[in-house]
């Protein structure tokens, strides 16, 4: 584990990125605090403005401040990429460790479920819980959140697979410790590093989906701004009003980069000996 | 600064697009004689009887005849029928045939078949969209060929209106899967239809009637993006498209592009559940219809490109009431807070506009809304949905607010009656007012134009003013880009139909 | 191999029939049916009623399902509640077109990953190796459908040009053809690219400190004839990998990008057939897509199998 520690300290990427992510993080705690603009509040004598001192990006077709609408979206977005990654993962972990851990038919049961929803085209599956439950933020995340499902369940199952003959196991196994101990005690930790990874690029990945949605007018409800439906709304505005649709997308932009690269970095970290050399 | 780098990437992919296809650069759809339309939607069915979806309709107004028709200026023109005499007191209606027409699969056109198309419209098996246009008819006669006799329960002055309508065109008899066959008397014949892409009309040569096509064929490309058919017009590949008033005004300046307009018929409103509580008490609606700002609406979701509007659309200039005058269409705070405080909610309360994800413009009109209702406490919660959802929740009844779109139509009988009487077919508002089914009944059953204007207009007023059933809120002034390759195209509240056998093509 | 390949096969069976159930419970479950939908806000009780009669939905659900199965296996996919046609010819038809343009995305996606990949691996943790992979993930750090739209207007607005409109088949006008697909295909691509560079990167990293390379350096070949001869070639079978699971995973995925720019793809028509509850269209679509999906798969594990035998289920 220090080894590790000292590796990631050493991983100027890494470092950066969640300096990056944290920074993010931080603004939109404390968001609330800051000296802006209701990011719902319409101004109509200000439509469609360029950046000034009063609104530092412009503002949208309602006059809306886009700097504070950009940090409101950060917040709805993180919260839809995490919120729906923890949905997958939780149910993943417990789908995969049951499967690969007692084999037979719950293997087989379980499988064959992940292969089935797994070959739902990801979008269509999305859309069509979205539309049966109804838009809105919390629904939004539970579709993406069980449309990613089956990618944690098989790679927890291979990583069960993996350790379950290890002699650790089986000498735990033979001391009679319980079946739950072993799996989240024994079994869980030895996985962690491939999760962590894979859910960092999760939580890109949702984020794009979310957009996804929104093009189609069933993510985030408005006036509530997510960066993906603010960007599918200022498509209109693309050629009256530009940085409408530049600024969040820059803010995705930094913010799936750092994600994604954190997630890169932890990878080097956590298999040295892949990748740079 | 980027965006110089950007254009040099662009250019250089535009570059190879060109070197790879350099010959080809004019597209075979500008051929001599065809217009070519970006439509938005796929038509879903060409049946004109049952199927309402503009994108079908648009299409098959150009394939059938009604018996008469609108022109610009609302006033009736022959069609299919040359004259007719309204006798009895109004209860007889005797419509004289064109002679000599034939339907587009050589079929000669008789009274034979417009007594098959309204007793098709009748049968509530079928579910046609006219249905309720025509309770009033007890008995269709044909004493010959070319003549057609419909006797009344009671005089109904939006008859010979309501048989110019698409929904009302005449049918072969001898056709039974209209979704599958069009066959019309109309000016252009279906050539092809290519689903997710293109349909394809072409000139029917045998047309008799006045309003013969100029051109000969014209295509509908589809086109679901907006952005899509901007980017098609500007770059010439189609002539004619529907725009938004932005992307009108962005196209003001472009060469070889016209720009037509003309008021619509249709008008965005606030559907409020008449039924529901808070919504049941009339002060609640009241405070609603005051503390909205509907200039605002005009201002920022339409970009002042529309009109303020009752149920009867101002392009119905006849009909429709001068609304500005009506107290509740000034907004007015201290009004709406006292209405709701009466009512018993002086601190608001919260609540649900549901609106179309399809729309952009109600989406807008939702988050003005919303904003608007703050003033007074009120919370509304927006909630788009997807088209199925929408349409599905608007025929439950159980909403609590809801933006939508309404076509007010041509006459004010199904402005009012369809959408607001207790028993209209479109009265999903649970709005239910004795006088104002009297009016609306009254002002159907009277010959006389000037009592009928007048129990219209008090209809409105205890519709709008007094019960504020629904908002009315705008009617958007309708954009189309036209190629300067088209002329005489003028769009009109008649209908694109009407526009397009004027035009020509050079 | 011949016994493997048949269980498999068997294995197939009930995820096939769940596929099939889920995915008629799914469009079932969501509200809205085809007939107040054709009807819209036309629609009176007594017109929805008979249209709903006329398309069979009246009948209980389960009566609903094995008749939709029972067709299913005469190989009757039933014909769309929207425009009458038969739904599997149409399907097949709007297959091959997300298929033209998942193969030009995923090229594409190549033309631009592979050689930037190259470059990225022989520049390790160089400055030049950081800066393209944070290019290489420009893609997939922004919605497809803003790239996309600012592609269409750029072209427009300062080239007057945009593709031609009505969809020709590759084989009937390959120009033309290709000129329809080049911009949802750009668009694709550059989401694409980024997968694809950081395997070829990752790979050709591992290949190029191989001792083969080694040896063919100390030979004294050219660095170029290393590179390209020996360290591409033998780096191709995980860059080709990652682009077959790219193609599976596209011919599902491209719905936006055909909505965006009407091609008449498989991923359209059945957003189309969900806005409109076709469900015969919806319903066979999805299985269609998961059908391939999962042969797919089976496929890659064969090969897999034949590959390594140590492999099994």
């Amino acid at each position: 584990m220090s080894s590790m520690l000292q590796n990631f300290s050493k991983n100027k990427t890494a470092l950066i990125c969640m300096i990056i992510l944290l920074f993010i993080i931080v603004v939109v705690i404390f968001s609330e605090f800051l000296p802006l603009h209701s990011p719902n509040k319409m101004n109509k004598e200000y439509r469609l403005q360029g950046p000034s001192s009063e609104f530092f990006l412009g503002t949208d077709q309602f006059g809306r401040d886009l700097f504070s609408r950009i940090i409101s979206g950060a917040k709805i977005s993180l919260l839809v990429g995490i919120s729906s990654v923890i949905i997958s993962v939780g149910i993943g972990i417990i789908l995969g460790l049951i499967a690969g851990y007692f084999g037979k038919w719950y293997d087989s049961l379980i499988m064959r479920t992940m292969d089935i929803l797994f070959a739902f085209p990801e979008i269509l599956l999305a859309l069509a819980i979205v539309a049966a439950l109804g838009p809105g933020t919390f629904n939004t995340i539970l579709a993406i959140g069980i449309v990613n499902i089956p990618v944690f369940t098989r790679l927890v199952r291979g990583s069960v697979l993996g350790v379950k003959n290890l002699e650790y196991i089986e000498s735990a196994k033979s001391l009679g410790a319980k079946d739950t101990r072993i799996l989240f005690l024994e079994i869980l930790p030895n996985i962690t590093a491939p999760l962590l990874v894979q859910s960092t690029l999760a939580i890109s990945g949702a984020i794009l989906t979310e957009s996804a949605l929104s093009f189609l007018g069933l993510g985030v409800q408005p006036p509530n701004p997510s960066w993906g439906g603010m960007i599918a709304e200022s498509r209109r505005y693309m050629e009256l009003a530009p940085g409408m649709i530049i600024w969040p997308c820059l803010a995705m932009l930094i913010t799936i980069f750092a994600i994604n690269l954190f997630g890169d970095a932890l990878n080097d970290i956590f298999n040295p000996l892949r990748g740079k050399n | 600064m980027n965006k110089k780098l950007l254009m040099s990437l662009l250019l250089l992919v535009c570059l190879s697009l060109t070197a790879c296809g350099g010959n080809h650069g004019t597209s075979s759809s500008k051929g001599g004689d065809q217009l070519v339309i970006a439509a938005d939607q796929d038509p879903v069915g060409l049946d004109p009887q049952t199927v309402p979806a503009a994108s079908s309709s648009r299409i098959y107004s150009l394939i059938y005849n009604s018996l008469t028709k609108i022109n610009s200026n609302f006033e009736i023109e022959p069609s299919l029928a040359s004259s007719w005499k309204v006798s009895d007191g109004g209860k007889t209606i005797t419509f004289n045939l064109q002679k000599g027409i034939k339907f587009q699969n050589g079929k000669e056109f008789t009274s034979d078949d417009v007594k098959y198309t309204f007793n098709r419209i009748l049968d509530p098996k079928v579910g046609a969209i006219a249905k309720s246009y025509f309770t009033s008819i007890k008995d269709i006669q044909t004493p010959d060929k070319n003549t057609v006799v419909f006797h009344l329960n009671n005089p109904d002055s939006a008859f010979i209106t309501n048989t110019s309508s698409v929904y009302t065109s005449i049918i072969s008899k001898d056709v039974k899967n209209l979704n599958k066959e069009a066959v019309g008397t109309g000016p252009y014949k279906l050539s092809k239809i290519v689903n997710g892409q293109y349909v394809l009309l072409k000139e029917n040569t045998d047309y008799k009637l006045e309003d013969k096509p100029k051109i000969k064929s014209i295509k509908f490309n589809i086109m679901k993006d907006d952005e899509q058919r901007l980017a098609a017009i500007r770059a010439g590949k189609v002539d004619i498209a529907t725009l938004n008033s932005d992307s009108a005004s962005l196209l003001s300046k472009s060469k070889n592009i016209k720009i037509k307009k003309y008021q619509s018929m249709e008008y965005s409103y606030l559907g409020i559940n008449n039924d529901k509580k808070p919504f049941n008490n009339i002060k609640v609606r009241q405070a609603l219809s005051y503390v909205i700002d509907r200039n605002e609406i005009i201002d920022t979701v339409w970009k002042g490109k529309a009109e303020l509007t009752g149920p009867i659309s101002p392009a119905q200039k006849e009909f429709a009431a001068d609304v500005k005058s009506f107290p509740s269409y000034t907004q007015n705070l201290s009004k709406a807070k006292e209405l709701l405080k009466e009512a018993g909610y002086p601190n608001g309360f919260s609540t649900v506009i549901q609106t179309a994800s399809t729309y952009p413009d109600m989406v807008d009109t939702a988050q003005v809304l919303q904003q608007q209702l703050k003033k007074i406490g009120i919370n509304a919660k927006i909630e788009q949905l997807e088209w199925g959802k929408y349409i599905e929740v608007w025929k439950s009844k159980k909403m609590d607010l809801m933006i939508g779109r309404n076509t007010s139509g041509s006459d004010p009988d199904r402005s009012l009656r369809f959408f607001f009487a207790t028993d209209g077919s479109a009265n999903v508002w649970n709005y239910s007012d004795n006088k104002f089914d009297k009016l609306v009944q009254s002002a159907l059953q009277t010959t006389d134009s000037n009592a009928r204007k007048n129990f219209y207009q008090e209809a409105q007023e205890l519709l709008v003013n007094q019960d504020a059933a629904n908002l009315f809120l705008a009617s958007p002034i309708n954009y189309y880009a036209v190629n300067d390759r088209v002329s005489h195209f003028t769009p009109s509240a008649a209908g694109e139909a009407y526009a397009l056998l004027n035009a020509t093509l050079k | 191999m011949g016994k493997y390949i048949l269980k498999r096969l068997f294995s197939l069976i009930p995820i096939i029939i769940g596929i099939s159930i889920i995915v008629f419970l799914i469009i079932h479950l969501v509200p809205g049916d085809p007939a107040s939908i054709i009807l819209g806000n036309n629609a009176t009780p007594e017109a929805i009623k008979a249209l709903n009669a006329k398309l069979g939905l009246d009948k209980p659900l389960i009566v609903q399902y094995f008749d939709w199965v029972v067709h299913l296996i005469q190989g009757n996919f039933g014909t769309s509640v929207q425009t009458d046609q038969s739904v599997l010819p149409t399907l097949i038809n709007k297959f091959l077109v997300t298929f033209q343009l998942t193969l030009l995305s995923v090229l594409i996606g190549w033309i631009i990953a592979i050689p930037l990949g190259i470059l990225s691996a022989v520049k390790a943790n160089s400055v030049v190796d950081f800066i393209l992979r944070i290019i290489s993930m420009l893609g997939i750090s922004i919605p497809n459908f803003a790239i996309g739209t600012l592609l269409l207007l750029i072209l427009s607005v300062y080239f007057g040009w945009y593709p031609p409109i009505d969809y020709v088949n590759f084989w009937d006008d390959p120009i033309s053809a290709l000129k329809i697909f080049i911009l949802p295909a750009i668009t694709m691509g550059i989401v694409l690219s980024a997968g694809i560079m950081r395997m070829t990167r990752t790979s050709f990293i591992e290949t190029l400190n191989k001792d083969f390379i080694r040896t063919a350096r100390a030979k004294g070949n050219p660095e170029g004839t290393v590179i390209v001869g020996h360290g591409l070639r033998n780096s191709m079978i995980p860059i080709i990998t990652i682009g077959g699971m790219q193609i599976g995973y596209l011919l599902g995925g491209a719905v936006i990008v055909e909505q965006l720019f009407s091609i008449p793809g498989i991923g359209q028509y059945i957003l189309n057939g969900i806005y409109h509850r076709d469900f015969p269209v919806v319903q066979g679509g999805v299985l269609f897509i998961s059908l391939i999906f999962v042969f797919v798969n089976l496929i890659v594990d064969i090969i897999y199998c034949w590959i390594d035998p140590r492999i099994k289920y």
